[in-house]
């Protein structure tokens, strides 16, 4: 499947323990720092179709503001009510302090 | 409202850094700031891991706004800066019976009441003692392996089953009343019931209510492990006197595969009171979750029980009552939320309305993608007394799998004339027919409750038609 | 994605252009609903009532106003009779004052949304259909809108007038909002059927309010096969003691479609009856969200509400949305609503089968009957035939996997 990479963000935007949301091939993607890795999944909560990325991350997982549903950044798994659907992920790359995400699907 | 932390009555206290073995002078007082919570959980004891997870919940209370979809007009009247959020059963001031209002005092004489439980259920005592009663449960529990306690004992004495297992249901942003539960909690249920154990006995609210818990934010936790089963019970029909004008609790139900709980509820807090509650479970696979809920009392109460099938050829139930009067809005509902395949949900609801009061009928009957063989039935009736009385009801259905079965259906209307001639034919009073009529109304709730429960309800429900309930 | 794009932003300018030749008490109403809609916001995810919507690639933003030709068809006896049936901005000249009362009503609706308040600022092509008292229609007139983006129906019957009057929407291939009155008065019957049959990459927005007088009866019909994204708020306000209301829907969807419909059904009289019955059947990715409210007021005793909801899904990956609600203020009353949301019944399949029928077309039949009820119980089998003929195509794409 041939990919379809594109560059977001520079590393430096987003600080251990941090969240940024960009835009990639019309979706909105949130980057997520934890522990040093940038992965990036869905800014859409699959609870409430509404944005994930304003959430905080807890250790690995990213917890939604609106009513507390978890997923882990790097699978995309849910782990916490009331979502019960997994939440998207993009593979991620990263040189030259530069993140690039790829959308294809 | 306090968005930040004031300074402390007692000078010696810091805000995050405590001592944990210092004796503290609590001294109860009005409003909620992240000292109070401090206080609370220093004077319980509590790892560190609840204390941050209160001080959290605090904040995230503190930033929701109140249910845009909610009766606001009762809502809007609550003053959060005014109520007490916790108090030790020193605190009470004194109340004494004569100040019990007279038509709690009727109700206890025409519903049988015994003489000590009068005094708890007036709030002229804090302590109800049912020390005799559980003492004899407890070896059979013991014998099972069975934890059956309140809520702050087993966060000392089974931190670990409690630590995996607390807000994984009703996590604290979950809405604006489960943040402050979450914050200030106290008291409440646990329950954990070993793989393959059946507890035969309902276990009762009663058998466990101490001091510390003035019912106020109660806070249960019920897990029941594979292959388990257990009921339990909650609240009573005769009317509960509380001088804590908001109660909000949350409940969670954890039923693992092939488990089975239930859970019945009669509540009729006095109508002073907002009653504000979270009730969900998970249903693992072919696990069964039945809500069995009744709702006479408070001002308001918002409620809907819901279950989280989540694994295959799991089962939700609710079979819920409602009855309101002047001034009394009964808000409840459900929400099934289809996970997994071949899960069934069944929702029954019945209101009744007399005297101007409302009852308002929400659910959600949710069916994910993925989830073939689905079944759902929601019935919902509603019978008002008289022009005075008024129901809604706002049920919604998001269905996203083909191969399910989904029905839902309500029907409002009032007593039939007819009806009422025929009974009244065979010689009753209107009041007499009345009371017949909703009590079969209400026949399919009354009939899975232990017997005790029944009788008194149903001589409730005859007080409420004679008017002669306040 | 929308944001990116540069949409001409319309000036209040516009309305004075239109305006220009018409009463002015029709400028201001114009003036006014504009305002509305600009204190409305675009719908989003977040807007409540749009949540479950898939509005990717959905371009809403309002056009430009732009002339709309609307055909109509009568028979000339009728017109010679006294039956009016004309655009409706050289009707304004003759039956000013009916039409005024008509029009500052109409914002009064219930749900009025962005788009009916755009529809009512910027309506170019309008119809007006008017019979006086005891008229009976022979035929139906019918309404074929053509494919400006903002026009407005009224229809009015007089004391004791009979008449069918059939709207058709097929031009449009953009954004489209209209709105519609239907004035029903004392003893009226009324058959009304507002047909949506737009080409494919057309979002079409339609604001239907009828009100009935006493024992006035309105039976309509409400027919959806086109558009990506079709948005329709239908209201029926029972003013009068004794009138009555048959609201049908029926709507084929196919491909990413999506239909909303809210409905309400008003009684503010003692004595009203309505019925309510909205069917849809969902292949492919299509996705169907029906909203519908009885409110039956503290003083509208003796009145009965049914309202039922079928949603037949024909293939994995079509959505059925419904939430049916009551508000109810009256106790002296019979209220029922049902929904259902299921596939096409394994019995009922199972016994077309044993008939000799391939599958693909077994499953085709029960979706023909389960329509046919609808078709049925709105009568005037001439217009009805020319419906179930619109389905019919899309029928033969229905199969039975």
């Amino acid at each position: 499947m041939p990919t379809q990479t594109i560059d977001v963000a520079s590393v430096d935007e987003i600080p251990h323990g941090k969240v940024k949301v960009v835009v990639a091939d019309g979706r909105r993607i949130a980057l997520c720092n934890y522990d040093g890795t940038i992965y990036a999944i869905d800014d859409v909560c699959t609870h409430d179709r509404g944005p994930l990325g304003q959430g905080e991350l807890i250790g690995r997982e990213i917890e939604c503001p609106r009513h507390g549903a978890r997923f882990d950044v790097s699978t995309g798994s849910v782990t916490r009510l009331p979502a019960v659907r997994p939440v998207r992920t993009y593979p991620v790359s990263v040189s030259d302090g530069r993140i690039s995400v790829d959308v294809s699907s | 409202m306090a968005t930040q932390p004031q300074t402390l009555v007692d000078k010696d206290y810091k805000y995050g850094f405590r001592d944990e073995t210092t004796n503290y002078a609590f001294k109860a007082r009005k409003g909620i700031d992240h000292d109070i919570v401090e206080q609370i959980s220093q004077m319980k004891k509590e790892p560190r891991w609840m204390r941050d997870f209160r001080h959290r919940s605090l904040d995230i209370f503190f930033a929701k706004p109140l249910p845009p979809w909610a009766d606001l007009e009762a809502l809007g009247q609550i003053n959060f800066d005014d109520i007490y959020y916790y108090m030790r059963a020193s605190d009470v001031e004194g109340k004494t019976w004569e100040e019990v209002p007279e038509d709690i005092k009727r109700t206890f004489d025409r519903l049988g009441i015994p003489e000590a439980e009068r005094k708890f259920l007036g709030g002229v005592t804090a302590q109800y003692d049912s020390e005799v009663v559980y003492h004899s449960i407890r070896k059979d529990l013991e014998a099972l392996g069975v934890l059956f306690g309140d809520m702050d004992t087993a966060l000392r004495e089974h931190e670990d089953i409690v630590r995996e297992h607390f807000a994984t249901v009703i996590p604290p942003a979950d809405n604006k009343f489960s943040a402050l539960n979450s914050a200030v909690w106290s008291g409440g249920s646990f329950i954990w019931v070993p793989p393959g154990v059946r507890v035969d006995i309902p276990l009762q609210a009663y058998f466990r209510i101490n001091a510390e818990s003035m019912g106020q934010f109660e806070r249960t936790l019920i897990i029941a492990e594979p292959g388990s089963f257990v009921h339990y019970i909650e609240g009573c029909t005769a009317p509960t006197y509380s001088s804590n004008s908001l109660h909000s609790a949350v409940v969670e139900l954890i039923a693992k595969e092939g488990a089975h709980i239930r859970y019945t509820t009669i509540q009729n807090w006095y109508k002073n009171i907002y009653n504000l509650v979270t009730k969900r479970a998970i249903a693992q696979k072919n696990a069964h979750v039945e809500w069995v809920d009744g709702n006479i009392g408070s001002r308001l109460t918002m409620k809907y029980p819901s279950v989280y099938m989540m694994g295959e050829g799991a089962r939700g139930d609710v079979l819920s009552i409602a009855y309101a009067s002047d001034g009394q809005h009964q808000d409840a509902g459900s929400k099934m939320i289809h996970a997994a395949p071949n899960t069934t949900s069944l929702i029954t609801s019945k209101s009744v309305s007399k005297g101007g009061g409302r009852t308002s009928y929400r659910g959600l009957v949710k069916v994910y993608e993925g989830c073939d063989g689905v079944k759902s039935n929601v019935r919902c009736d509603a019978l008002l007394m008289d022009p005075e009385s008024r129901s809604d009801t706002y049920p919604t259905m998001e269905i996203d799998s083909k191969n399910v079965r989904i029905e839902h259906e309500a029907t409002v209307s009032k007593v039939g004339e007819e009806q009422l001639f025929y009974v009244m034919s065979r010689g009753m009073t209107e009041v007499e027919a009345t009371t017949m009529i909703v009590n079969g109304f209400f026949e399919p709730f009354v009939k899975e409750l232990p017997m005790e429960y029944a009788v008194e309800l149903n001589r409730l429900i005859a007080l409420e038609m004679e008017g002669s309930v306040g | 994605m929308t944001d990116t794009l540069t949409h001409a932003k319309i000036e209040r300018s516009a309305i004075d252009r239109l305006s220009k030749d018409e009463p002015a008490w029709l400028g201001q109403m114009r003036r006014a609903a504009f305002a509305r809609y600009e204190e409305l916001p675009q719908p989003g995810d977040a807007t409540p009532g749009w949540r479950r919507l898939s509005l990717e690639g959905i371009d809403l933003h309002a056009p430009t106003p732009e002339p709309s030709r609307i055909d109509l068809r009568a028979a000339d006896a009728d017109r010679t009779r006294g039956l009016v049936v004309s655009s409706l901005r050289p009707a304004l000249a003759a039956h000013g004052d009916a039409l005024r009362e008509t029009i500052a009503a109409a914002h009064l609706g219930k749900s009025v949304g962005r788009y009916a308040a755009l529809a009512e600022a910027l309506w170019q092509g309008g119809a007006v259909v008017i019979a006086p008292a005891g008229f009976q229609a022979s035929v139906p007139v019918y309404i074929d809108v053509g494919a400006g983006p903002y026009h407005r129906v009224i229809v009015m019957a007089g004391t004791g007038a009979k008449l069918t009057v059939v709207e058709t929407h097929r031009e449009a291939d953009r954004l489209s909002a209209g709105i519609v009155d239907v004035v029903c008065g004392q003893g009226a019957s009324v058959h009304y059927v507002h047909v949506q049959d737009c080409a494919n990459s057309a979002s079409v927005f339609s604001h239907q309010r009828a009100t009935l007088a006493r024992d006035a009866r309105l039976v309509s019909l409400n027919f959806g096969i086109g558009g990506c994204l079709s948005r329709s708020d239908v209201e029926v306000e029972l003013c009068g003691q004794g009138a009555e209301s048959d609201m049908l829907g029926l709507v084929f969807a196919e491909g990413q479609q999506e239909f909303d419909y809210h409905t309400l059904q008003g009684h503010r009289s003692p004595n009203t009856r309505s019925d309510l019955l909205f069917k849809s059947a969902l292949d492919d990715r299509s996705h169907s969200a029906y909203t519908g409210v009885i409110i039956i007021d503290r003083g509208a005793q003796r009145s009965d509400a049914y309202q039922a909801n079928r949603n037949l899904l024909l293939s994995e990956g079509a959505r059925a949305d419904t939430e049916p609600m009551l508000e109810i203020e009256a106790d002296d009353v019979r209220c029922t609503h049902g929904a259902t949301v299921g596939p096409v019944d394994e019995e009922q399949l199972f016994y077309a089968r044993s008939r000799g029928l391939a599958p693909d077309d077994a499953a085709r039949l029960i979706v023909d009957g389960f329509f046919q009820e609808v078709f049925e119980k709105f009568g005037e089998p001439a217009v009805t035939e020319s419906l179930r003929e619109k389905v019919a195509p899309h029928l033969g794409r229905v199969s039975a996997s």
